[in-house]
């Protein structure tokens, strides 16, 4: 029980910091460089280019970390494969969050500083996501 | 309706990290030393500007996390009496609350030179998350 407990943990963080860290400089901090001194705002811009380097080991972690958890409730491999998954409820739930997050790895992959869009983008389907998430919870 | 307070719940513990992880980050960057040094005075005033998101992301989350203990059927008189805090889910959410409290007390010292308290409001918030996760199971 301890293990799944940290597991959910990993996840959920791993998640938080990576879309709060895009829905934070999207939405508050870049705006606010806009009317700062160049020094301030070039600062502020190699703080936050250095934070998105922790996008991918967040990725990696929520990935991991999620596979543990489908396997620890009883999905099997099989059941995955054959598609047998997706016949229920949970299944299709699960099938839609993770195809958002396929969306979200290909757009992490892309999102670069100026690509307003892509990264509004980005932080609607992480959003999606989480409240996937909390409708799996409940299931 | 659940589900949206939940949402919204989780939204705003989101962005309130967020907020978090990103001015630790900077006010670490800096605090050695600042050059030239009315950049303090000019990040002081951003960090004040900035400061809304935090006061509006705590708004969401008390509010949010009344309507859920509403669903729950937590009422004030169980609160007040203490008999909420007796079993598991009320310590675990008993510890919650407390955490919460002493976000809402650091935010309102957070400054420029005040990293520790940054870093140390941010670790409170990552262990309400982590207090979140054992009250859901």
């Amino acid at each position: 029980m301890i293990w799944y407990s940290l597991g959910i943990y990993l996840h959920i963080l791993a998640a938080i910091l990576w879309i709060g860290q895009a829905v934070y400089w999207t939405m508050v901090a870049e705006p606010l460089t806009r009317g700062v001194p160049p020094e301030t705002g070039r600062l502020l811009w190699e703080i936050n280019n250095g934070l998105e380097r922790i996008g991918w080991p967040c990725l990696i972690v929520t990935v991991l970390t999620g596979i543990f958890l489908v396997y620890y409730q009883g999905t099997t491999f099989h059941e995955v494969s054959s598609g047998h998954l997706l016949l229920t409820s949970f299944g299709k739930a699960l099938g839609a969050k993770l195809s958002l997050v396929s969306v979200m790895v290909i757009l992490q992959v892309f999102v670069k500083p100026g690509r307003l869009i892509l990264r509004w983008l980005l932080i609607l389907v992480g959003l999606t996501v989480i409240s996937l998430s909390t409708l799996l919870v409940r299931w | 309706m659940y589900m949206i307070e939940v949402s919204l719940h989780i939204l705003a513990a989101v962005v309130l990290i967020g907020h978090m992880l990103f001015w630790t980050t900077v006010v670490g960057s800096i605090t050695k030393q600042f050059d030239p040094p009315q950049s303090e005075q000019m990040l002081r005033q951003i960090i004040q500007r900035s400061s809304w998101i935090s006061w509006a992301c705590l708004f969401v989350l008390i509010t949010s996390g009344i309507f859920m203990l509403s669903d729950w059927q937590v009422t004030l008189q169980r609160v007040t009496s203490g008999e909420l805090f007796v079993g598991r889910f009320g310590q675990v959410l008993g510890a919650k609350l407390f955490g919460v409290t002493v976000i809402i007390i650091g935010c309102f010292f957070l400054g420029v030179r005040t990293l520790g308290l940054w870093r140390f409001n941010l670790f409170v918030g990552l262990m309400v998350i982590f207090l979140s996760v054992l009250s859901l199971r």
